[in-house]
């Protein structure tokens, strides 16, 4: 093994990558040609201190702790939910799941939100039967305002249908212009 | 039924826990040296390890559960680092005459030795040498040096061929030598 070919096997060689054989072909090279020895020793102890410097550090217990509390203890993390990888098929399934989650974690909750719901509904009920009830037992109109007001629509219509230049000609038989509550006085005997 | 399927849930999750808590640690450092935003370090080991949990069920026991999750975070990493906009690649250019000058950046004057620059590496130089490399080839040295995992475990977690593993480790350590041995001879020209 040349000394060309022995540097390009330096990373696997250092990071214990290599086969058995090829691993004694180096070895036995760097046995006699110090050159490569030194080169190699030199990167051993480059790559020591580089993994020494990038494992400073040490692990952080508040982030854990906020990390490990996404993991909820009933099974799918709360947050999956409404994480984009969530299709739409699956999304019913997790909102069951989360009904199911927050039923579980706070019953007395959801027993007193159906409760209050259940008084509303039932107040709602009551009032629309009440409606009812009092549109039922008003007296129906008497034939005698019927015919009024039949008559008066008809009348009504007439001025309407009437061109402009009738008006005077026809004034005794028209309906007076005036506030409504003066209408029922005009003769509808014609 | 619904009894059941709580003592189940529970027990996955006090499973999955239980083979995350020892690495934790190994999780927070890669993250912390991968990431290019510091407050993006939760967001990004929440959002790692709820996927994680997750997708628990399709994790096989007999894989190593440090190279699943670190795959899992790289991603992860790698997505933060594009929403923040921050370049990934080349913050600090490497002129192509330093990395050829290596050899007398190491033994300059006979007396600076890599070795004594990396022992006197300090934080913000480690984290501004890793800035010079590209996405895989910090990737590949992280997941070597921080998660040891092998190189057929880093090509899996990165998804790129065995080679390309040797020829980004290969750079990376050649990078992050280079870059130290100027920062060395910048900090021996202002002493």
């Amino acid at each position: 093994m040349t000394c060309d070919e022995v540097k390009r096997l330096q990373g696997p060689y250092l990071d214990s990558e290599l086969d058995a054989r090829t691993t004694l072909e180096v070895e036995h090279h760097l046995n006699g040609c110090s050159d490569c020895a030194r080169v190699f020793a030199e990167e051993e102890r480059v790559e020591a201190w580089l993994k020494a410097g990038l494992n400073r550090g040490e692990r952080t217990p508040g982030l854990w702790k906020q990390v490990e509390g996404k993991i909820s203890i009933r099974g799918q993390p709360r947050s999956q939910m409404f994480s984009s990888s969530v299709g739409p098929g699956n999304l019913f399934a997790a909102l069951l799941g989360q009904l199911k989650d927050s039923w579980s974690a706070s019953r007395w909750v959801w027993t007193g939100l159906t409760a209050t719901w259940a008084v509303i509904l039932m107040l709602n009920t009551t009032a629309w039967e009440t409606d009812q009830a009092a549109g039922a037992r008003r007296p129906a109109p008497s034939t005698l305002d019927l015919r009024f007001a039949l008559k008066q629509k008809q009348l009504w219509m007439a001025e309407l249908a009437a061109p402009s230049g009738a008006t005077s000609a026809n004034s005794s038989k028209m309906v007076p212009v005036g506030p409504r509550s003066e209408r029922h006085l005009v003769n509808v005997n014609s | 039924m619904d009894t059941s399927q709580s003592t189940n849930d529970a027990e996955r999750a006090e499973r999955f826990l239980a083979r995350l808590k020892p690495i934790e640690g190994d999780l927070e450092r890669y993250c912390r040296r991968l990431i290019w935003e510091p407050q993006a370090l939760s967001d990004a080991l929440q959002n790692a390890v709820t996927k994680a949990f997750a997708a628990f069920d399709r994790y096989r026991p007999e894989a190593s559960f440090r190279a699943w999750m670190l795959k899992i975070l790289t991603h992860e990493a790698f997505a933060l680092n594009r929403k923040h906009a921050r370049i990934a690649r080349h913050e600090f250019q490497l002129e192509p005459d330093e990395l050829a000058s290596l050899p007398a950046a190491r033994t300059e004057g006979g007396q600076a030795s890599s070795a004594r620059l990396l022992h006197e590496i300090l934080e913000p130089e480690l984290i501004a040498g890793l800035k010079t490399l590209t996405d895989n080839e910090r990737a590949a040295l992280l997941l070597r040096g921080i998660g040891e995992l092998r190189y057929q475990e880093i090509s899996e977690s990165l998804g790129i061929p065995l080679g390309s593993v040797m020829g980004n480790l290969s750079r990376a350590r050649q990078k992050m030598r280079a870059f130290l041995g100027r920062s060395e001879r910048r900090n021996a020209t202002l002493s």
